[in-house]
């Protein structure tokens, strides 16, 4: 009996493994991913341009509504620190984005999860009175993540577009204004920080 | 607790003083080695065990063992190199890393005791041969990665049983627990030490 009872508990541990710790602040779950063409030499260009504003990326635009726009402050935020980063890397910043021989082309996305789920004595119970339909408590949670999207194209006319970079900043969208404004910032200067060949000769 | 330990302790020595072999719980700590500590380096010290020899004769037992040993490290932020796992895609990502690694193993033995029945302490040496299967989890973000296998493995283990009463003797011991790749995954190693009870069977 009790030889049964622990080979099927030994059993049971199999299905589900354990999984101790984990992320205990919201900053633990930051991610800076980069991405760049290879056969692209970075020390060519010596110039950048950069949009006044920074769009969101909300699918309006494929339901023919018009593009969503971050909010000034978040927005000027986002570009100087870019702006700081491309500079030190040796780029010169241009106003006419027709000069430039780097565009740079930021955007956000968020997008909010909702996960609801029954609980063992809801899932019970809805199945012995299918009338509850089949969810007696349901629990639930949602988070929102947010991502800051960055883009290099190569500016130049006679050949397609190539985009040369690309930089994306993902974590959870949790706390103050300011914490949040400070988790981007670092997250920018980090996907420079790991693209060392970003630089003008 | 205590009570049902006391209870599982009568199960199972059914009462005779002489034994046939013995059924051994006991807490685990585990060192990684080889592949496993690639991922994570720190000990262990979430993991049981479970033995059960017969004797079939007064030197030599057969018999198996279970165990359920997990391996745990947190990573600082570091920038790791993705260009393969993600088919160039992305060349690198930072962040902070949390690393897992649950082993289940499952081997049949062959023990040889030293000394012989009534001896205060037995020391035995014995071999292991079955299955372990180990899961890997890697999260990074809020996303995660899981790769498990079940591996063909090895258990060579050594240790001894200290007679505290003609029913019941403590157990100590150390399994190397040595897994084989498998297509997906490489062969997992890793050392555990055991302290526990054994019971006499009748």
């Amino acid at each position: 009996m009790i030889k049964k009872f622990l080979f099927f508990g030994f059993i049971a541990m199999m299905i589900a493994g354990c999984y101790p710790g984990g992320a205990e602040f919201v900053d633990e779950l930051d991610l800076v991913l980069t991405s760049h063409e290879e056969t692209y030499n970075f020390g060519t260009p010596s110039t950048f341009a950069l949009p006044d504003q920074i769009p969101k990326i909300t699918g309006s635009l494929v339901e023919g509504e018009p593009i969503e726009y971050l909010e000034a402050d978040q927005a000027n935020l986002i570009l100087a620190q870019i702006r700081t980063n491309m500079e030190d890397r040796g780029y010169e910043e241009v106003a006419d984005q027709a000069d430039a021989d780097l565009v740079i082309l930021p955007s956000t996305l968020s997008n909010t999860t909702v996960v609801v789920y029954c609980d063992y004595w809801g899932g019970y119970w809805g199945w012995y009175w299918p009338y509850y339909g089949g969810c007696y408590y349901p629990s639930g949670y949602a988070y929102t993540t947010g991502s800051v999207l960055i883009q290099i194209v190569d500016n130049d006319q006679t050949t397609p577009t190539v985009n040369v970079w690309g930089a994306v900043i993902n974590g959870l969208l949790q706390g103050s204004d300011a914490s949040i404004e400070a988790r981007v910032q670092k997250g920018i200067d980090q996907a420079f920080a790991q693209s060392t060949y970003l630089k003008t000769n | 607790m205590k009570k049902l330990l006391i209870l599982l302790a009568f199960i199972a020595i059914g009462g005779s003083a002489f034994a046939q072999g013995y059924t051994s719980i006991h807490y685990d700590i585990s060192v990684p080695l080889g592949k496993t500590s690639d991922r994570v380096s720190k000990p262990s010290f979430r993991g049981v065990g479970l033995d059960y020899r017969k004797m079939i004769n007064p030197n030599l037992g057969a018999g198996f063992s279970l165990g359920w040993h997990v391996f745990y490290e947190r990573k600082d932020e570091a920038t790791y190199d993705v260009s393969k796992i993600t088919n160039g895609l992305f060349d690198k990502i930072t962040g902070v890393q949390y690393n897992y690694v649950n082993a289940i193993p499952l081997h049949g033995n062959i023990n040889y005791y030293l000394g012989e029945e009534g001896d205060a302490i037995r020391p035995f040496i014995g071999l292991g041969v079955g299955t372990t299967y180990f899961e890997q989890k890697v999260e990074m973000g809020l996303y995660s990665s899981t790769t498990n296998a079940w591996q063909f493995s090895i258990q060579p283990e050594a240790g001894l049983l200290y007679e505290l009463s003609t029913t019941m003797s403590a157990f100590l011991g150390a399994k190397y627990t040595q897994g084989f790749n498998t297509s997906k995954l490489d062969g997992q190693s890793y050392i555990s030490f055991n302290v526990g009870m054994a019971w006499k069977l009748n």
